[in-house]
Protein backbone atom coordinates (compact mmCIF):
# COMPACT_ATOMS: atom_id res chain seq x y z
CA UNK A 1 0.00 0.00 0.00
CA UNK A 2 1.40 3.10 -0.74
CA UNK A 3 1.49 6.47 1.33
CA UNK A 4 1.17 9.56 -0.36
CA UNK A 5 4.65 10.57 -0.69
CA UNK A 6 5.88 7.69 -1.90
CA UNK A 7 5.30 6.05 -5.17
CA UNK A 8 5.40 2.05 -6.13
CA UNK A 9 7.43 1.29 -9.30
CA UNK A 10 8.58 -1.85 -11.06
CA UNK A 11 11.90 -1.54 -11.50
CA UNK A 12 14.29 -4.52 -13.37
CA UNK A 13 18.17 -4.78 -13.88
CA UNK A 14 20.79 -6.82 -14.53
CA UNK A 15 22.03 -8.93 -11.75
CA UNK A 16 18.56 -7.85 -9.57
CA UNK A 17 17.41 -10.90 -8.50
CA UNK A 18 13.60 -10.66 -9.33
CA UNK A 19 11.53 -8.16 -10.58
CA UNK A 20 11.37 -5.63 -7.51
CA UNK A 21 8.50 -3.67 -6.65
CA UNK A 22 9.63 -0.94 -5.01
CA UNK A 23 8.89 2.16 -3.47
CA UNK A 24 10.34 5.70 -4.29
CA UNK A 25 9.52 9.29 -2.49
CA UNK A 26 6.60 10.69 -4.85
CA UNK A 27 8.81 14.02 -4.76
CA UNK A 28 12.10 12.20 -5.93
CA UNK A 29 14.20 12.26 -9.25
CA UNK A 30 15.03 9.71 -11.74
CA UNK A 31 18.56 9.37 -10.53
CA UNK A 32 16.96 7.91 -7.47
CA UNK A 33 15.71 4.81 -8.99
CA UNK A 34 19.29 4.11 -9.82
CA UNK A 35 20.22 4.10 -6.18
CA UNK A 36 17.45 1.43 -5.47
CA UNK A 37 18.78 -0.72 -8.10
CA UNK A 38 22.36 -0.83 -7.00
CA UNK A 39 20.86 -1.44 -3.14
CA UNK A 40 18.80 -4.48 -4.76
CA UNK A 41 21.56 -6.03 -6.73
CA UNK A 42 22.31 -3.74 -9.75
CA UNK A 43 25.09 -5.04 -11.37
CA UNK A 44 27.70 -2.73 -13.42
CA UNK A 45 30.84 -2.65 -14.60
CA UNK A 46 33.86 -0.29 -13.53
CA UNK A 47 33.21 3.15 -15.46
CA UNK A 48 29.78 2.25 -16.93
CA UNK A 49 26.76 4.87 -15.81
CA UNK A 50 23.51 3.67 -15.76
CA UNK A 51 20.61 4.99 -17.04
CA UNK A 52 16.98 5.00 -16.59
CA UNK A 53 14.34 3.87 -19.55
CA UNK A 54 10.85 3.67 -18.88
CA UNK A 55 8.39 1.20 -21.00
CA UNK A 56 6.75 2.18 -23.84
CA UNK A 57 9.26 5.32 -24.12
CA UNK A 58 12.36 4.89 -26.81
CA UNK A 59 14.22 7.31 -24.67
CA UNK A 60 15.99 6.84 -21.62
CA UNK A 61 15.22 9.58 -19.37
CA UNK A 62 17.03 12.11 -17.56
CA UNK A 63 18.90 11.56 -14.38
CA UNK A 64 17.90 14.92 -12.43
CA UNK A 65 14.22 15.76 -13.49
CA UNK A 66 11.52 14.81 -11.06
CA UNK A 67 9.77 11.65 -11.45
CA UNK A 68 6.35 13.15 -12.42
CA UNK A 69 7.94 15.14 -15.19
CA UNK A 70 9.54 12.46 -16.36
CA UNK A 71 6.30 10.58 -16.53
CA UNK A 72 6.88 8.08 -14.08
CA UNK A 73 3.51 7.23 -12.17
CA UNK A 74 2.12 4.92 -9.59
CA UNK A 75 3.14 1.49 -11.26
CA UNK A 76 5.63 2.14 -13.71
CA UNK A 77 7.83 -0.02 -15.63
CA UNK A 78 11.51 0.53 -15.35
CA UNK A 79 14.87 -0.81 -16.62
CA UNK A 80 18.31 0.49 -14.71
CA UNK A 81 20.47 -0.03 -17.76
CA UNK A 82 24.25 0.75 -19.24
CA UNK A 83 23.43 -0.38 -22.95
CA UNK A 84 21.36 1.79 -25.34
CA UNK A 85 20.10 -1.03 -27.30
CA UNK A 86 20.40 -5.01 -26.29
CA UNK A 87 20.98 -7.11 -29.62
CA UNK A 88 18.88 -9.73 -29.65
CA UNK A 89 18.94 -13.04 -31.47
CA UNK A 90 16.04 -15.39 -31.67
CA UNK A 91 16.65 -19.03 -33.41
CA UNK A 92 13.89 -20.70 -35.04
CA UNK A 93 14.40 -24.20 -37.03
CA UNK A 94 17.53 -23.59 -38.99
CA UNK A 95 17.10 -19.49 -39.47
CA UNK A 96 18.19 -16.68 -37.16
CA UNK A 97 16.85 -13.35 -37.00
CA UNK A 98 18.46 -10.30 -34.90
CA UNK A 99 16.89 -6.73 -33.81
CA UNK A 100 18.63 -4.07 -31.69
CA UNK A 101 16.04 -3.48 -28.82
CA UNK A 102 15.29 -1.24 -25.97
CA UNK A 103 16.89 -2.49 -22.57
CA UNK A 104 12.82 -1.98 -21.34
CA UNK A 105 11.60 -4.09 -24.13
CA UNK A 106 9.72 -7.06 -22.50
CA UNK A 107 10.08 -10.55 -23.27
CA UNK A 108 6.63 -9.89 -24.44
CA UNK A 109 7.15 -7.76 -26.90
CA UNK A 110 10.31 -9.38 -28.47
CA UNK A 111 8.15 -12.65 -28.71
CA UNK A 112 5.80 -10.87 -31.06
CA UNK A 113 8.53 -9.89 -32.86
CA UNK A 114 9.78 -13.13 -33.41
CA UNK A 115 6.26 -14.47 -34.34
CA UNK A 116 5.88 -11.45 -37.06
CA UNK A 117 9.15 -12.32 -38.48
CA UNK A 118 8.82 -16.17 -38.49
CA UNK A 119 5.39 -15.67 -40.02
CA UNK A 120 3.97 -17.92 -37.57
CA UNK A 121 -0.19 -17.39 -37.00
CA UNK A 122 -1.66 -16.70 -33.70
CA UNK A 123 -2.62 -20.25 -33.08
CA UNK A 124 0.84 -21.24 -33.95
CA UNK A 125 2.44 -18.49 -32.09
CA UNK A 126 0.72 -19.78 -28.45
CA UNK A 127 2.39 -22.85 -28.98
CA UNK A 128 5.97 -21.16 -28.68
CA UNK A 129 8.23 -19.37 -26.51
CA UNK A 130 11.26 -17.83 -25.73
CA UNK A 131 14.16 -19.58 -24.39
CA UNK A 132 17.65 -18.18 -23.68
CA UNK A 133 19.90 -19.88 -25.70
CA UNK A 134 22.18 -22.76 -23.86
CA UNK A 135 20.01 -22.86 -20.70
CA UNK A 136 16.19 -23.86 -19.47
CA UNK A 137 15.06 -20.35 -18.54
CA UNK A 138 11.83 -19.04 -20.24
CA UNK A 139 11.05 -15.86 -18.77
CA UNK A 140 7.80 -14.44 -18.03
CA UNK A 141 6.65 -12.13 -20.40
CA UNK A 142 6.89 -9.15 -17.90
CA UNK A 143 10.37 -9.36 -17.85
CA UNK A 144 12.58 -6.72 -19.61
CA UNK A 145 15.27 -7.89 -21.95
CA UNK A 146 18.15 -5.74 -20.05
CA UNK A 147 17.31 -8.03 -17.09
CA UNK A 148 18.51 -11.20 -18.52
CA UNK A 149 22.15 -9.15 -20.03
CA UNK A 150 25.06 -10.47 -18.52
CA UNK A 151 27.03 -7.08 -17.13
CA UNK A 152 28.81 -5.28 -19.20
CA UNK A 153 27.44 -6.88 -22.78
CA UNK A 154 24.37 -5.67 -24.79
CA UNK A 155 23.70 -8.68 -26.47
CA UNK A 156 21.34 -11.78 -25.88
CA UNK A 157 20.21 -14.82 -27.54
CA UNK A 158 17.12 -16.92 -27.49
CA UNK A 159 15.67 -19.98 -29.53
CA UNK A 160 11.73 -20.00 -30.07
CA UNK A 161 10.75 -23.65 -28.71
CA UNK A 162 7.66 -25.50 -28.73
CA UNK A 163 5.74 -26.21 -25.72
CA UNK A 164 5.16 -29.45 -24.87
CA UNK A 165 2.73 -31.56 -23.70
CA UNK A 166 3.38 -32.79 -20.04
CA UNK A 167 2.98 -36.61 -20.50
CA UNK A 168 4.09 -39.85 -18.55
CA UNK B 1 3.36 -16.52 11.99
CA UNK B 2 5.18 -19.50 10.42
CA UNK B 3 8.32 -18.67 8.12
CA UNK B 4 6.32 -20.60 5.40
CA UNK B 5 3.56 -18.00 5.67
CA UNK B 6 6.15 -14.90 5.99
CA UNK B 7 8.00 -15.82 3.24
CA UNK B 8 4.59 -16.90 0.78
CA UNK B 9 3.32 -13.13 2.08
CA UNK B 10 6.38 -11.21 1.15
CA UNK B 11 6.27 -13.31 -2.55
CA UNK B 12 2.50 -11.96 -2.91
CA UNK B 13 3.62 -8.43 -2.09
CA UNK B 14 7.14 -8.36 -4.52
CA UNK B 15 7.05 -7.76 -8.00
CA UNK B 16 6.22 -11.31 -9.90
CA UNK B 17 3.02 -11.64 -8.34
CA UNK B 18 2.34 -7.63 -8.13
CA UNK B 19 3.21 -7.33 -12.06
CA UNK B 20 0.97 -10.18 -12.53
CA UNK B 21 -1.87 -8.52 -10.88
CA UNK B 22 -1.64 -5.16 -12.25
CA UNK B 23 -1.58 -7.00 -15.83
CA UNK B 24 -4.93 -8.60 -14.75
CA UNK B 25 -3.22 -12.40 -14.96
CA UNK B 26 -4.09 -13.67 -11.56
CA UNK B 27 -5.48 -12.11 -7.98
CA UNK B 28 -5.21 -12.74 -4.34
CA UNK B 29 -8.61 -13.93 -2.97
CA UNK B 30 -7.70 -14.98 0.40
CA UNK B 31 -5.05 -16.81 2.34
CA UNK B 32 -6.08 -19.39 5.05
CA UNK B 33 -3.11 -20.75 5.66
CA UNK B 34 -1.44 -23.10 4.32
CA UNK B 35 -4.67 -22.48 1.86
CA UNK B 36 -3.69 -19.68 -0.31
CA UNK B 37 -6.88 -18.99 -3.23
CA UNK B 38 -5.71 -17.28 -6.56
CA UNK B 39 -7.89 -16.60 -9.38
CA UNK B 40 -6.30 -17.06 -12.61
CA UNK B 41 -7.49 -15.32 -15.67
CA UNK B 42 -8.82 -17.20 -18.73
CA UNK B 43 -9.40 -16.36 -22.38
CA UNK B 44 -12.92 -15.42 -22.65
CA UNK B 45 -15.49 -16.16 -25.14
CA UNK B 46 -19.60 -15.86 -25.14
CA UNK B 47 -20.08 -18.74 -22.33
CA UNK B 48 -17.19 -19.54 -21.09
CA UNK B 49 -15.71 -17.74 -17.15
CA UNK B 50 -13.09 -15.05 -17.43
CA UNK B 51 -11.12 -16.69 -14.51
CA UNK B 52 -10.96 -19.99 -12.97
CA UNK B 53 -10.20 -20.22 -9.27
CA UNK B 54 -6.82 -22.18 -7.83
CA UNK B 55 -6.74 -23.65 -4.22
CA UNK B 56 -2.61 -24.07 -3.41
CA UNK B 57 -1.22 -25.89 -0.50
CA UNK B 58 1.55 -24.17 0.65
CA UNK B 59 3.39 -25.58 3.53
CA UNK B 60 7.03 -25.50 3.93
CA UNK B 61 7.47 -22.89 1.02
CA UNK B 62 9.16 -22.37 -0.72
CA UNK B 63 11.97 -25.16 -0.03
CA UNK B 64 8.95 -27.47 -1.01
CA UNK B 65 6.95 -27.45 -4.00
CA UNK B 66 2.89 -25.75 -3.82
CA UNK B 67 0.29 -27.95 -5.19
CA UNK B 68 -2.68 -26.84 -6.31
CA UNK B 69 -5.97 -27.64 -7.22
CA UNK B 70 -8.99 -26.31 -9.50
CA UNK B 71 -11.16 -24.76 -6.66
CA UNK B 72 -15.45 -22.97 -6.61
CA UNK B 73 -14.49 -19.80 -4.81
CA UNK B 74 -18.56 -19.28 -4.82
CA UNK B 75 -18.92 -22.48 -2.92
CA UNK B 76 -15.45 -22.46 -1.64
CA UNK B 77 -15.02 -26.56 -2.42
CA UNK B 78 -13.98 -28.73 -5.29
CA UNK B 79 -14.63 -26.95 -8.78
CA UNK B 80 -17.33 -29.70 -10.33
CA UNK B 81 -14.95 -31.79 -13.05
CA UNK B 82 -17.52 -30.69 -15.92
CA UNK B 83 -16.57 -27.11 -15.22
CA UNK B 84 -12.49 -27.77 -15.40
CA UNK B 85 -10.75 -25.81 -18.29
CA UNK B 86 -10.97 -28.12 -21.72
CA UNK B 87 -8.58 -28.00 -24.43
CA UNK B 88 -7.02 -29.70 -27.70
CA UNK B 89 -3.50 -31.22 -26.75
CA UNK B 90 -1.69 -29.15 -23.68
CA UNK B 91 -4.15 -28.12 -21.45
CA UNK B 92 -6.52 -31.48 -20.94
CA UNK B 93 -3.14 -32.85 -20.19
CA UNK B 94 -2.67 -30.73 -17.17
CA UNK B 95 -6.41 -30.21 -16.37
CA UNK B 96 -6.81 -34.04 -15.42
CA UNK B 97 -10.00 -34.30 -12.76
CA UNK B 98 -8.96 -38.51 -12.98
CA UNK B 99 -5.56 -37.31 -12.04
CA UNK B 100 -5.05 -38.05 -8.03
CA UNK B 101 -8.97 -37.84 -7.65
CA UNK B 102 -8.51 -33.88 -9.01
CA UNK B 103 -6.20 -33.16 -6.13
CA UNK B 104 -3.57 -31.36 -7.99
CA UNK B 105 -2.64 -30.56 -11.80
CA UNK B 106 -0.15 -32.95 -13.64
CA UNK B 107 2.33 -29.97 -13.82
CA UNK B 108 6.19 -30.54 -13.01
CA UNK B 109 5.86 -27.92 -10.97
CA UNK B 110 3.17 -29.13 -8.46
CA UNK B 111 4.33 -30.99 -5.32
CA UNK B 112 2.31 -33.99 -6.14
CA UNK B 113 2.30 -34.62 -9.29
CA UNK B 114 5.91 -34.51 -9.17
CA UNK B 115 6.45 -37.41 -7.23
CA UNK B 116 7.24 -40.66 -9.72
CA UNK B 117 8.51 -38.33 -12.62
CA UNK B 118 12.05 -38.20 -12.61
CA UNK B 119 11.99 -37.27 -16.53
CA UNK B 120 10.13 -34.25 -16.14
CA UNK B 121 13.46 -32.70 -14.62
CA UNK B 122 14.90 -33.57 -18.01
CA UNK B 123 11.74 -32.89 -20.40
CA UNK B 124 10.39 -29.64 -18.62
CA UNK B 125 13.72 -28.14 -16.74
CA UNK B 126 11.93 -24.66 -16.58
CA UNK B 127 9.47 -26.25 -14.97
CA UNK B 128 10.57 -27.26 -12.01
CA UNK B 129 10.26 -25.97 -8.66
CA UNK B 130 13.50 -25.20 -6.90
CA UNK B 131 14.07 -23.64 -3.44
CA UNK B 132 14.67 -20.03 -5.35
CA UNK B 133 11.16 -20.35 -7.00
CA UNK B 134 7.74 -18.37 -6.34
CA UNK B 135 4.23 -18.87 -6.29
CA UNK B 136 5.04 -17.18 -10.58
CA UNK B 137 6.08 -19.85 -11.66
CA UNK B 138 3.45 -22.29 -10.79
CA UNK B 139 0.55 -19.46 -12.08
CA UNK B 140 2.65 -18.17 -15.31
CA UNK B 141 1.70 -21.46 -16.26
CA UNK B 142 -1.52 -22.07 -15.72
CA UNK B 143 -2.11 -18.55 -16.98
CA UNK B 144 -0.13 -19.33 -20.40
CA UNK B 145 -3.11 -22.32 -21.09
CA UNK B 146 -6.01 -20.64 -19.99
CA UNK B 147 -4.98 -17.85 -22.63
CA UNK B 148 -3.45 -20.37 -25.16
CA UNK B 149 -5.11 -21.45 -28.63
CA UNK B 150 -5.38 -24.75 -27.05
CA UNK B 151 -7.93 -23.78 -24.43
CA UNK B 152 -11.47 -24.79 -25.45
CA UNK B 153 -13.22 -23.02 -22.69
CA UNK B 154 -14.61 -24.92 -20.31
CA UNK B 155 -15.14 -29.29 -19.99
CA UNK B 156 -18.71 -28.85 -20.95
CA UNK B 157 -19.39 -26.24 -22.87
Amino acid sequence: MEEKHEMEVFLQGPGMARLALIKVPADGKVQDLIEIAKEKGLKLEDGQTPQVWMEDKDDPLTPDQPLKIAGIQSRSRVQVHTCPRIHVTVNFQSRSEDHPFSPVATIRTIKQWADKKYGLSEVDASEYALQVCGMSDRPADDIQVGSLVQPGQCQVCFDLVAKQRVEG
Amino acid sequence: MPLDEQILRAHLADGPFQSGVDLKKWQLVSIDWPYVLISVSAAVREGWPVAYGFRFECSNYPDTAVTAQPWDLERNAPLDPGKWPGGKNRVPKVFRPDWKAGQCLYLPCDRISIDGHTDWHRLHPHLIWKPTSDITLYLNEIYDLLNSSDYTGPRSA
